[in-house]
């Protein structure tokens, strides 16, 4: 990753003018990103060991993870996460890949460009458009309910996201059948750059549709899926759009999550001393994940260079 | 790569350089000039000058007008935006924490969570002082009805941080409005207690219509606190009396409700406060379908709900609302009686809402400390001044949804038109000279609790929790917040 | 024409895809169909299409949009444009230079990536009070500003992929970094800069958590918060308006999708396969 270009020989002085001009390019860069991002990732942390009040932040010592140890509210929340992340991850790594591998096989260049038209196109509505789209399919009169009525299901009609026992699961139904958008995109572009060698030989050993995908497809784009499944996890770890616009984490306690939970505390309750400590805790979640990709990722790399 | 170390070092040097000389770019305004010109901005609640037939519109033309008094002076709005009240409330609080506020700041809802010496400008010693827009001999004797509004907000050692606007006493802002279509279809009238409440509400769910639309999600979610209040104030009026122990009277004072709870004169385990979550929970059986869900769409205005929340904040709408084709009326909260539970009083059902609710009921003005910090007091007493002056406060009331009256005045002599009589009955009885006991409320520690509270209200009403065991939990938030408040309090008499 | 080698096997694909789009277009149809509804005929029919089409319901949406559309052009079009020109700088310097600590300035710019938006939005928003920048328009371009660590990396891979001799050659001719900057970097590196600057309008435009936080006034509200209160905040139930209200806003997105797909798609995967 790191290739160095040659190096012009030179004086001393010289040499190092040119390193601070180009120490100089870099400069605008650096500050706003050491301003808005290093900067709060530290004083993040701290805050969390404060109350902030309208006067400024007083210290708190332990107070705010004492009361996040102890409030099972918040606990219960990262059950809620739990399920949510692990549905994703699973759905993640199956609907979209199959859309990219019947796509990837589609004779027709031109039905091949329809269909990945329609299929991108719902990432093009904003995420706050989407949700409110769902809100209103979930809702008492709206699209789920209508269409159940038609099929003759109106006994199981209802206000979907005012059921505490499905309200979870109506979030995790969000966008069905989840084939569309980035996830899409990039494993058929994994597909694409596939050898084409790899798939005659295959036709020469008369492969069938299915051992092709599990013997050629399959461990061609482990690298993506196991991306994807990271970036899914990340993304959810994070994110509270969702439950935010579609519950408020309702009703009651229903459908919260650590993130929402924090992202109350912050703007709402303006309690910024415990949202930080939501915070941290979250930060520490991603950060791990983050690592042991890595770690997974530089094993795989070294054992295909052996 | 072999000198990271120590162009690391001159990194963070450059950085830190970077960071000082951006932070005295941001630190350095340019400082306003003193009196009765330059700049003043003043943080309006909403698009006040959006909508004329609103009656906030008033407050618009009457700052205009006073601008137009002081024409070296530019008056500018800053909008509190926010769906909420609490969003407009997290708004103040991000400003005044980063000493933002602008010059005047106008406020619905008065809140001690605001109150404090070095945050706002204390106005109390300027009520002595006369009114240059007035004939009488000091500010004080400019506030109607023997000066309440200052008596309601005045704090126990003597400060007052607002001053403002105020309806007659004796008017409310909240109601419930009914479809009187409905009603005379399914053949029953306004009910006068309780029990009867819930008996026409019966009928109503058994032809058909959804009897009370209550949003308990959603942009209106909060509504949901109303009844409920209601409910406890019928039901704690001892314990009401027995916790106010300072002025202003009948609101409960953090350290009130703090001192209430430490010395077991309100606590969760009380039997009558309980009652009133039973209460509400057994009411919900005639709400909409779902109402734990955020509601989409409006079913009272589609005539699908007979009975609803209404404020005279929102009688222009649906007066100007083409789809209400209907006849339509208000009540109050009816009346708990012995029928309905064994708790009850007999005591007249309270107002939402005090000589400090928001809405149609007053409209109330602030003074940041960094305004006297920025030179800019002069200017900003004197639009207080000018607002608060009789001549401004009668055109204000003329232009309220109900306009001021005296106390005592009844529905019918104020509206001699039948019609309006039945629209606006709900808001003239019972009387609201009597308003509710103002936070007698667990979740008034902080809007964190708050929050928290309703979140268990919800879990409850949905069946998701056991009233004992919402109780419990309850508590163990209350022993949190309440020790938080006390901790972030060093000031406070510990008295239990 | 891969798929041929397979025979028999396009029919299901053709039939699954189908079928499947029909949910994924799904919520496409429903905000078109909708948006041209008044109250009545949503009332009576919400699902199925109603004639007439009430064209005037965008009218009626855009009047309340139009000045969140403002508000998104100066803080997409200011940021995105800082973003693009320091990111490709400090690439620039990264991919064509070795100096002293490079490999430092390299990963600290890497591990931004490891940084989760959500968990630094308490105390980027605290500094945003401190700079007393709350609820103004800098409170939302200067952090959009700041983020263009994914962008650097992937100008980084893309930069040192160019070819060595051209740079050698403009240096014998006494070209300064500027120049070089100018007349080769970024003439040569055109379809990523635009790849990277739809991939940071998307990502932007669809933005809601953070400008709900820092803008409270109505007057700099974003398009997406504007949506929010625009379908919130109605005391009369106006469900076309709303939703006609949503097109609009997802317009800008969608044209810049049509006429540019190819770049779009590349500048969306890149962006999110070198993460």
């Amino acid at each position: 990753m790191m290739d160095k270009p040659q190096v012009l020989a030179g004086h001393r002085s010289a040499r190092r003018m040119r390193d601070v001009r180009i120490y100089l390019l870099m400069l605008p860069s650096l500050v706003l990103i050491s301003l808005f991002f290093y900067y709060p990732a530290v004083s993040g942390f701290i805050y969390s060991f404060t109350r902030v009040t309208t006067r400024g932040a007083v210290w708190a010592g332990l107070a705010n993870y004492q009361r996040l140890l102890a409030d099972t509210r918040l606990i219960a929340s990262f059950g809620n996460l739990a399920q949510i992340v692990v549905f994703n991850v699973i759905v993640v790594a199956t609907m979209p890949l199959m859309a990219a591998v019947l796509m990837f096989r589609m004779r027709n260049p031109r039905a091949q460009y329809a269909f990945r038209l329609m299929y991108v196109f719902p990432m093009v509505v904003p995420m706050v458009v989407m949700i409110i789209i769902w809100r209103w399919i979930y809702s008492l009169d709206g699209g789920l309910n209508i269409l159940l009525s038609l099929v003759g299901l109106e006994s199981i009609t209802r206000a979907w996201l005012g059921d505490r026992q499905l309200v979870l699961y109506a979030i995790m139904f969000v966008n069905f059948p989840w084939m569309g958008g980035l996830n899409f995109l990039i494993y058929l572009s994994g597909l694409q750059s596939i050898s084409e060698e790899l798939f005659d030989a295959a036709i020469v050993d008369g492969v069938g549709p299915v051992s092709r995908f599990f013997l050629i497809e399959l461990p061609l784009i482990r690298d993506q899926i196991r991306l994807l499944v990271l970036l899914t996890v990340i993304f959810w770890l994070q994110r509270f759009e969702l439950p935010l616009i579609l519950t408020d984490g309702g009703p009651g306690w229903a459908s919260m999550v650590p993130g929402l939970r924090m992202y109350h505390s912050i703007s709402r309750d303006f309690n910024i001393g415990y949202g930080s400590a939501i915070g941290t805790v979250l930060f520490i979640l991603v950060f791990g994940m983050t690592m042991l990709q890595m770690r997974l990722g530089r094993r795989r790399a070294a054992a295909d260079n052996r | 790569m072999n000198h990271t170390h120590v162009s690391g070092r001159a990194l963070l040097t450059a950085l830190v350089i970077c960071l000082f000389v951006s932070g005295f770019a941001f630190a350095t305004g340019a400082r306003e000039e003193a009196g009765m010109r330059g700049e003043l901005s003043i943080a309006v609640w909403g698009q006040i000058e959006a909508d004329p037939n609103h009656p906030v519109y008033s407050v618009h033309e009457l700052l205009q007008e006073w601008n137009g008094m002081h024409p070296d002076l530019r008056l500018t709005y800053e909008y509190n935006g926010g769906q909420t009240v609490t969003d407009r409330f997290t708004w103040i609080r991000t400003r005044m924490l980063s000493r933002t506020l602008p010059d005047v700041v106008m406020i619905y809802f008065p809140s001690d969570d605001f109150y404090d010496r070095d945050l706002l400008y204390d106005l109390a010693p300027e009520l002595d002082k006369p009114n240059p827009y007035s004939t009488n001999a000091a500010w004080r004797d400019d506030f109607p009805q023997e000066a309440q509004v200052v008596a309601d907000h005045m704090q126990p050692d003597g400060s007052l941080y607002v001053a403002g606007f105020t309806q007659s006493g004796n008017v409310g802002v909240t109601s419930f409005i009914y479809n009187q279509d409905i009603f005379d279809e399914v053949g029953v009238s306004v009910p006068r207690t309780w029990t009867e409440f819930l008996d026409i509400q019966a009928k109503i769910k058994a032809a058909g219509y959804i009897p009370f639309h209550q949003p308990t999600a959603g942009p209106l979610g909060w509504l949901v606190d109303w009844p409920l209040w209601v409910l406890k104030w019928q039901l704690l009026e001892d314990v009401a009396a027995e916790a106010d122990i300072n002025p202003p009277h009948d609101q409960i004072s953090q350290y009130e409700l703090v001192r209430a709870y430490k010395r077991g004169i309100f606590t969760p385990n009380d039997p009558r406060y309980q009652e009133a979550w039973r209460l509400l929970k057994e009411w919900s059986q005639y709400w909409q379908e779902g109402f734990l869900a955020p509601p989409q769409g409006d079913p009272f205005v589609e005539g699908r709900a007979a009975i609803q929340h209404m404020m005279t904040l929102w009688i222009p709408q649906i007066a100007a609302n083409p789809n209400v084709t209907f006849d339509w009326g208000t009540f109050y909260q009816p009346q708990l009686t012995r029928e309905s539970t064994r708790y009850a009083t007999g005591a007249t059902p309270r107002r939402v809402g005090n000589s400090g609710a928001g809405a149609s009921g007053s409209v109330f003005f602030m003074i940041p400390q960094t305004t006297v910090q920025r030179g800019r007091l002069a200017p900003s007493l004197d639009l207080l001044h000018f607002l608060t002056a009789p001549p401004q406060l009668e055109y204000w009331c003329d232009n309220q949804t109900i306009p001021c009256f005296d106390p005592g005045t009844s529905v019918e002599d104020v509206y001699p038109d039948p019609v309006m009589q039945r629209q606006m009955a709900g808001f003239f009885t019972p009387s609201a000279f009597q308003n509710g006991v103002l936070n007698l409320s667990f979740g008034h520690a902080s809007q964190d609790t708050g929050t928290q509270v309703r979140k268990l209200v919800q879990e409850y009403l949905g069946d998701a929790i056991t009233l004992e065991a919402a109780m419990t939990e309850l508590d163990s938030i209350l022993r949190v917040a309440y020790d938080e408040l006390i901790a972030s309090n060093p000031d406070w008499v510990i008295d239990w | 024409m891969r798929g041929n080698r397979i025979r028999g096997h396009g029919l299901a694909g053709y039939i699954v895809l189908s079928v499947f789009a029909v949910p994924t277009l799904f919520p496409i149809y429903v905000m078109l169909n909708m948006a041209g509804k008044d109250l009545f005929q949503y009332t009576l029919r919400p699902l199925l299409p109603t004639f007439p089409y009430h064209f005037e319901n965008y009218l009626y949406a855009w009047q309340f949009l139009a000045r969140s559309f403002f508000n998104n052009l100066v803080i997409i079009g200011v940021s995105t444009t800082i973003v693009l020109l320091l990111a490709s700088m400090t690439a620039y310097a990264l991919a064509r230079h070795s100096f002293p600590g490079k490999r430092f300035v390299f990963y600290a710019i890497l591990c931004v990536l490891a940084i989760p938006a959500t968990v630094i939005m308490v105390p980027q928003f605290m500094l945003v009070v401190q700079l007393g920048v709350v609820n103004t328009l800098f409170a939302v371009m200067l952090p959009y500003a700041a983020h263009q660590s994914l962008v650097i990396i992937v100008l980084y891979t893309s930069f040192s992929q160019l070819n060595e001799s051209m740079f050698e050659a403009a240096r014998i001719d006494g070209a300064g970094h500027l120049r070089i900057f100018t007349t080769i970097v970024i003439p040569l590196s055109k379809p990523i800069l635009a790849a990277m600057a739809i991939f940071e309008v998307w990502w932007l435009w669809n933005d809601y958590a953070w400008p709900s936080l820092v803008l409270s006034s109505a007057r700099l509200r974003t398009v997406a918060l504007q949506l929010v209160t625009f379908v919130d905040g109605m005391a009369i139930p106006q469900p076309g308006q709303e939703m006609a209200a949503n097109v609009i806003a997802a317009l800008p997105i969608v044209l810049l999708f049509l006429f540019s797909m190819k770049t779009f798609i590349s500048g969306i995967t890149s962006g999110a396969v070198k993460l």
